[in-house]
């Protein structure tokens, strides 16, 4: 018998772990509860999933075994919202599954709380410190072809994109290693990315040749066909008021590696067909590569409210609305899709293979 | 040779000359010959002798400057999206909880001296206000932030009403910061209802006109002859006296009738106890459907031009801001927010629209007592365009795309407007009762250019003195923004 999970809080965020994690397989989901609009995201997951607001948070606990606490960024007040609720279903003698960054003083309060209620805690956000030893800052060739999965800036469905090219290409027979953009890609068997990139006592540059000596291990121990990689945050600055950490992290990791294939996820805007090809050449001489194709995610950047001092806000549109617009843009030279419509997956991992099939036969007469 | 006329607008300003190019939204400093020859017939150059002037304008027309193009077709940028705007979007909604008031003040929308309402004994029952807080929440997901604000009449009438909508809208906000806001006249204010709002973080917005005479001109019961003023002055104190820390986030709410002094004003929100500290907010009169033309006293403006002059003078840092009247500070968020405007495009859009319209229903929805919905409290409540759906069946679209593309109306005079990007014009300014009218917008539009005119003008003159806006470096000095339904 399947043990029965409940999402909590359900929203935008952990779309993509429904989607594709082979795991939940275990479970069976009997609902999740948002603590906005029941109807928001639920055309955006595959399964059928019953979303209830937070005054049926009671009555879906005593339905369910196991509680999966999700990362959400409406966390505002974190104690009323969400630890609260925590404690109460471990009160109920429930499991719970996290993949919240909850910090160390709360998480020793779970621990401790679960063991004492006879229930299972499993947080699945990657804390490893690894480090490496750096004599030289010499940089190893990765021989086994890289995917660069970026986004132009936080929510632009990069992660959604990562694991359908996972999912796609692993379903071509391929051997896929990868490395994701999120704390808790563990969970879904494969790297979370590596905590040193964050590091502030870490210099730039041997966060750099640190990430090189990561995909350089993984590359051996894993022996896969193709490596993805997931890059968090965004790749520059959108203008002077959101900065977006200056797309450093993506710098860096373009340092590292030099990628065979770049898919680059871009926010909702009516765009004019020239400005894929500017950004595409303000990342060729940013980064040094080209772009292979680009995503048009189903969300906007909220303009009517941006301004000096404030947050930037996003609109979610539906996934079927940026069907419509893609027409538009037909003619464009390097192709965009919309990851939300499962020919278009189809088509990015096909596009991969084709080009890396094609350096694979190149290389037969180079090497 | 020119073919066509470039798309600029030109005005001087401290006896030197400027340029603002609509297509690359820039201010630029005029010269004389330049400018002649941009605003001149421009049949040829052969005549102009000063070869550098034609080489400096062949090079900028070669940088997309003085560019005769203009937009092919008005269309709200908002238009394609406005459906995921209001599924998701809504941050504010007020609830009209009653449109009865125990005032019958001259100048409100509600006392007979405007065409569109009047004061009626409708009141909103619960039921419609619960359905109305749970609109607002279905209808945000996409937000972090949402605010309730409690209008009327006078929404003090209905103290349990008020009471419970806080009290459902808490319970069912989860994961959401949620704040609130109240217009009121002040004089039903009592001590468990300021209990409530501090308890509850409410913004108190009272309104409140001036000293005595000011506020009792206007501001009148509605059954009695007792001073509106000193019955608000009175639960003030109470508030400051009992609440200290709630009385800091109280603020004023001065509706500037230029029949009074100017200075008469300025001075009580200066020197009075129990105002001079509070956050002052300054508006004019709505002429918009009044029966009776808005006064104009030249003395007033003249005044009100002085304190600006001074407001001014402290910015450049050459007159402390105590002096400086309270009444004119917001004029420098506009010019603020005008400056900020100021970002260098390469042209104008084939589509866009001007400025002025919100996205209808987003950013300030308004619920009458009977759960209709309109754009924000500020519209017509009598005009069939205003209504924009219903707290039961959901929104008119129809109605909201016509509302959003109200530059639809004016199509080639805007085309053709040099201020566009500065509009202020919004379906409220065209509204004739009857319907959206071309003639009620566009009698706005001199106004409305003269403002954006001056406003540049202000802009061009403090940045001559090397004023530097947008100086904020991340201080601890965090300023504190309002938003408040005037």
């Amino acid at each position: 018998m399947r043990e029965k999970l409940l999402i909590f809080p359900y929203s935008f965020e952990i779309i993509p772990l429904l989607n594709h994690y082979s795991l939940l397989d275990k479970f069976e989901i009997i609902g999740g509860i948002t603590f906005g609009h029941k109807d928001n995201y639920c055309s955006f997951n595959k399964g059928k999933i019953d979303i209830q607001k937070m005054d049926k948070f009671k009555l879906l606990l005593e339905c369910c075994d196991t509680v999966l606490i999700c990362d959400n960024l409406l966390s505002i007040d974190y104690n009323e919202f969400i630890f609260s609720k925590i404690l109460e279903a471990i009160k109920h003698k429930k499991n719970i599954i996290s993949v919240m960054d909850i910090d160390d003083k709360r998480n020793d309060i779970i621990s401790e709380l679960c063991k004492e209620y006879g229930v299972h805690y499993q947080s699945c956000i990657n804390r490893e410190q690894k480090s490496y030893l750096i004599f030289k800052e010499n940089l190893y060739r990765i021989g086994t072809p890289v995917v660069f999965v970026m986004g132009m800036g936080e929510r632009t469905c990069k992660f959604e994109i990562q694991l359908s090219i996972r999912e796609e290409i692993k379903r071509l027979g391929y051997k896929v290693a990868q490395v994701g953009s999120r704390k808790y890609c563990e969970l879904m068997g494969f790297h979370s990315f590596p905590n040193f990139m964050f590091d502030k006592s870490i210099s730039e540059a041997e966060k750099i040749i640190s990430f090189n000596r990561f995909i350089k291990e993984i590359e051996i121990e894993e022996s896969p066909d193709l490596i993805i990689i997931g890059i968090p945050g965004g790749t520059m600055k959108l203008n002077n008021e959101y900065t977006h950490n200056f797309g450093i992290i993506a710098y860096e990791v373009s340092q590292a590696l030099t990628p065979d294939f770049v898919l680059v996820s871009s926010f909702y805007e009516n765009y004019k067909p020239e400005y894929f090809k500017k950004i595409s050449t303000a990342l060729k001489y940013k980064f040094g590569y080209e772009i292979d194709c680009f995503n048009l995610s189903n969300v906007q950047c909220h303009w009517p409210n941006a301004g000096e001092f404030t947050e930037l806000e996003y609109l979610t549109i539906d996934p079927s609305f940026i069907d419509k617009k893609l027409k538009n843009y037909k003619d464009l030279k390097i192709p965009l899709f919309n990851i939300f419509n499962s020919n278009d997956s189809k088509e990015i991992a096909t596009s991969i293979i084709d080009k890396l099939s094609y350096y694979g036969e190149y290389s037969l007469f180079t090497n | 040779m020119y073919s066509h006329k470039p798309f600029i607008h030109t005005f001087r300003v401290g006896g030197k000359d400027y340029i603002y190019d609509v297509n690359r939204n820039v201010i630029l400093k005029g010269q004389n010959e330049l400018i002649k020859l941009l605003v001149g017939d421009q049949t040829s150059l052969d005549n102009v002798e000063n070869n550098y002037i034609v080489d400096l304008l062949a090079k900028m027309k070669n940088d997309g400057f003085f560019s005769s193009n203009k937009i092919k077709e008005i269309l709200h940028p908002a238009d394609e999206l406005i459906e995921y705007y209001l599924n998701s979007k809504i941050q504010k909604i007020t609830l009209q909880l009653t449109q009865n008031c125990n005032l019958n003040c001259s100048y409100c929308a509600y006392s007979g001296g405007y065409y569109n309402r009047t004061h009626t004994k409708s009141r909103m029952d619960f039921e419609i206000a619960k359905r109305s807080i749970d609109f607002l929440l279905e209808h945000s997901g996409d937000n972090k932030e949402i605010n309730i604000g409690f209008y009327g009449g006078e929404p003090l009438l209905e103290k349990e009403l008020m009471r419970k909508c806080i009290k459902y809208a808490k319970q069912n906000s989860y994961g959401k910061k949620l704040s609130f806001t109240i217009t009121t006249n002040g004089t039903l204010l009592n001590e468990s209802i300021i209990q409530l709002f501090e308890e509850n973080d409410v913004y108190l917005v009272i309104s409140l006109d001036g000293p005595k005479e000011v506020q009792d001109r206007n501001r009148k019961f509605a059954c009695t002859s007792d001073s509106t003023f000193e019955i608000v002055m009175s639960n003030v104190n109470l508030i400051k006296q009992k609440y200290p820390d709630y009385y800091k986030n109280i603020c004023f709410n001065a509706v500037l009738d230029q029949e009074n002094e100017f200075c008469c004003v300025d001075n009580f929100f200066k020197d009075f106890d129990l105002v001079k500290e509070a956050v002052v907010l300054a508006s004019e009169i709505n002429p918009n459907l009044k029966k009776d033309l808005v006064k104009n006293d030249q003395t007033f403006i003249n005044n009100y031009r002085y304190e600006i002059f001074k407001l001014f003078l402290s910015k450049l840092g050459r007159l402390d801001q105590s002096y400086v009247s309270k009444l004119v500070r917001t004029y420098f968020i506009s010019l603020e927010k005008t400056y900020a405007q100021l970002k260098v495009t390469e042209k104008l859009p084939e589509k866009a629209h001007h400025g002025g319209p919100c996205i209808p229903g987003s950013q300030r929805l308004f619920v009458d007592t009977q759960g209709t919905l309109f754009p924000c409290e500020r519209v017509s409540e009598t005009s069939e365009i205003m209504k924009i759906g219903n707290v039961f069946d959901g929104f008119n679209y129809d109605n909201i795309r016509e509302i959003l593309n109200i530059g639809k109306l004016s199509e080639d005079k805007c085309k053709n407007c040099w201020a566009f990007r500065f509009c202020g014009s919004c379906a409220a300014m065209a509204d004739s009762v009857n319907g959206l009218s071309k003639y009620e917008k566009i009698s706005k539009c001199n106004g409305t250019m003269k403002f954006a005119e001056d406003r540049l003008k202000d802009i061009c003159m403090l940045k001559q003195m090397k004023y530097e806006f947008n100086r904020f470096i991340g201080g601890q000095n965090e300023r504190k923004t309002v938003d408040i339904s005037l």
